[in-house]
């Protein structure tokens, strides 16, 4: 898969549904040539004031990234408003982001994208690192050795192309960590090879690395 | 309203097949008297309503509290500090819990009086107190669950040589008295949060375990004071068994009773809550509203989910239990016991809220409904051994406890740790108060239609195996979990790292 997705544009498509619908969406997803997703939960709230004043408006959500061609969105967009009725009010959201650079299988060393904006101001990037559960140690790691200042794991569970096992005729997705990491953009390069090299990203089933634009920040600490 | 047509369609699939079979049961082998049936039905309403707002209230509420405390108790970061909360915690929530008064008025009882109830329920919340302070412990100080539950276990089996049979028995009930519908959400949660904010590599398995833990505490106790005071004979004869009359006479009388009950064990939890908040939490006021309000929930669900249970399930399951006992094929019985068994716990309170909290610790990796198939097999295997014991005679109770609790230790190290903890946890949870009264009451039914067996003595133990089943079970699919993701080169942390 590394050679087709090398020089396409690449999106981040996320989907936020309730509880137990995510492992249904990445399936329909599959089907259109999707190669795996990360789920992530979370809690959503309703707005309501019955419910409200009841105390009854939190749902408990999955959030399902994945990383695909710019050229699927459109029809990954279509897929999944006809099979989960996403257009009526309830049934989830989904929204894409666009990646600069994805890393996975990728025997390039990541180079940095040349200035589009200008010299202005400093500009950074968000490093997303998606490993199995417990390495994200190393990930900060050795995201630190190449200048990084910290970073955020979460915690969650993931579906590549190969990796589900199944039980009773149920999936079970592999846990994994994600590691959110902040950083300039001159560093980028550097974190991200450090961190690609110290956790074999290059080999199948090792991770993803992804690097999305951010556009404003606040609460970096600089030295 | 989405949201609550959901949790009611969730907890309506799981009361359903219990229904549905008992009313097969009423139209193919075992016509029960149309009141009762009807008062079943109602029960099974009841049950569905009740249930739905007592998991609304537990997770807004009484979750909420234990992991407020967890974080609370981990905070402290004084080792005394952390054994005294969890001494008080484990204690004050066991004393009030009402199926433990009652099983400490019944084995006082039994041992003709020579132990009296409120001894035994003192010296049973201090076993919880103690071991819940233990778990707590072993959680700060990272020593690994199996091997401190095959320590426990030992020390169990080692005491279980100088135990009567039937105070065996009795001490392996009371244990499943003690994790009752409030007090087991409420450890699972405490145990949460302490784990959580702890954080670390073992924080996702130290979730589990302090309901597995806690509940060893009565064995213990129970055995101890046996030991102790020396009544080794059950005495006594079980209440003459009378069946209610009437559609909603039962009903009243119920709520009546569970207005009380369900309120006892909410006191402690209250006054521990706002004590708690007075010195330490000091949380925002529509935080506190909708623990509040959780709370509530908790209450009146409770109330509804036992009176129908008591008024509507537990006379149908003495009945059925009698009925199908006299029939001329007895190899019967065992088969439905393993139908009853395998529907039953789906509709247990705390099944619910521990599937849940697997789902949210490992973002949903351990999917609920593979943890409630392996649960529904497990509880209908105990069910229909615990049937076959009732009638045979020469299989004593120890022949399943001795190997069913050696096969979980064993298993408790091959296995992935969040295995072992999800699996002793789950023996406290699925002798809830669902399967407590039906299922006791359906082998005791059984027990007084087959002529060797000894309702008093043969009733108890029931729940034993039930509690046993889980965790062989649950550990068992552990072991296919770990065999499975290995073949297919998934990386599952190992026991013996």
């Amino acid at each position: 898969m590394s050679m087709i997705l090398e020089n396409k544009a690449l999106s981040l498509y996320c989907v936020i549904v309730n509880f137990g619908e995510g492992s249904k969406v990445l399936k329909a997803s599959k089907e259109l040539g999707v190669t795996g997703g990360t789920f992530l939960l979370g809690k959503g709230t309703i707005k309501n004031s019955i419910l409200n004043m009841l105390g009854l408006d939190e749902v408990r959500k999955e959030i399902l990234l994945m990383v695909i061609e710019e050229s699927l969105e459109e029809s990954l967009n279509e897929h999944l408003r006809k099979r989960f009725n996403l257009d009526k009010p309830n049934h989830g959201i989904t929204f894409s982001i666009p990646i600069t650079h994805l890393a996975i299988l990728n025997r390039h060393e990541y180079i940095s994208k040349p200035k589009m904006r200008g010299a202005d101001d400093m500009k950074y990037e968000a490093i997303v690192t998606i490993v199995d559960k417990g390495l994200s140690d190393d990930v900060v790691e050795a995201a630190q050795s190449a200048g990084s200042t910290g970073g955020t794991v979460i915690h969650g569970r993931g579906a590549g192309s190969n990796d589900t096992a199944k039980l009773f005729n149920i999936e079970i997705e592999p846990e994994k960590d994600i590691v959110l990491i902040l950083s300039e953009s001159e560093k980028t390069e550097a974190i991200v090879n450090s961190i690609k090299d110290k956790l074999n990203i290059d080999e199948p089933g090792k991770g993803v690395i992804f690097v999305v634009d951010v556009n404003r920040t606040l609460g970096l600490y600089r030295e | 309203m989405d949201l609550l047509l959901e949790k009611f369609k969730e907890v309506f699939k799981s009361v359903l097949p219990i229904s549905i079979l008992v009313i097969v049961l009423n139209f193919t082998l075992v016509p029960i008297e149309t009141d009762m049936l009807i008062r079943f039905i109602i029960g099974s309403v009841l049950v569905v309503i009740g249930l739905g707002i007592f998991l609304f209230g537990a997770d807004i509420g009484i979750a909420s509290i234990g992991n407020l405390m967890g974080e609370e108790v981990a905070k402290t970061n004084k080792v005394y500090l952390v054994a005294l909360l969890g001494f008080i915690l484990g204690f004050f929530i066991t004393v009030a819990e009402p199926d433990l008064q009652i099983l400490a008025n019944e084995v006082s009882g039994a041992s003709g009086g020579a132990v009296p109830a409120p001894l035994i329920l003192v010296v049973v919340s201090i076993g919880v107190g103690v071991m819940v302070a233990m778990g707590l412990l072993r959680i700060i100080y990272e020593k690994p669950l199996n091997k401190f539950l095959t320590l426990i276990y030992f020390i169990i089996f080692i005491l279980g040589l100088w135990v009567s049979e039937e105070f065996l028995a009795i001490s392996v009930d009371a244990s499943g008295a003690t994790t009752g519908a409030m007090t087991t959400p409420f450890i699972l949660a405490l145990g949460l949060g302490v784990s959580q904010l702890k954080g670390g590599k073992t924080s996702e398995e130290d979730s589990f375990g302090l309901v597995g833990i806690a509940s060893t505490g009565p064995i213990l106790a129970v055995m101890i004071l046996n030991i102790i005071a020396g009544a080794d004979k059950i005495v006594g004869e079980a209440e003459v068994f009378q069946a209610h009359s009437g559609i909603l006479g039962p009903y009243l009388e119920e709520f009546a009773v569970m207005i009380k009950e369900a309120a006892l064990p909410l006191i402690p939890l209250i006054i521990l809550f706002v004590a708690f908040d007075v010195f330490k939490f000091k949380i925002h006021r529509s935080r506190k509203n909708r623990i509040l309000k959780g709370l509530v929930y908790t209450y009146v669900g409770l109330v509804l989910f036992l009176a129908g249970v008591n008024a509507g399930f537990m006379e149908v399951g003495r009945v059925m239990g009698y009925g199908i006992a006299m029939l001329p094929y007895k190899w019967i019985v065992p088969f439905i016991g393993f139908l009853l068994g395998m529907m039953v716990v789906l509709a247990e309170p705390a099944v619910h809220v521990l599937t849940k909290q697997v789902e949210d610790v490992t973002s949903g990796h351990i999917p609920r409904k593979i943890i409630l198939f392996t649960l529904s097999a497990g509880i209908a295997f105990a069910v229909s051994m615990s049937l076959l014991r009732i009638m045979i005679p020469g299989l004593k109770l120890w022949h399943f406890l001795l190997p069913g609790f050696g096969l979980a230790a064993f298993l408790s190290h091959k296995v992935p740790p969040i295995f072992v903890g999800i699996a002793y946890d789950a023996g406290g949870v699925a002798s809830g108060p669902m399967t407590a009264t039906f299922v006791l009451a359906f082998a005791q039914g059984a027990a007084s239609a087959i002529p060797t067996a000894n309702v008093l003595v043969d009733g108890f133990g029931v729940i034993a195996m039930v509690a046993m089943m889980p965790l062989v079970a649950l550990q068992l699919l552990g072991l296919i979990f770990k065999i499975k993701a290995k073949r297919e080169g998934i990386n599952v942390h190992d026991s013996g790292k």
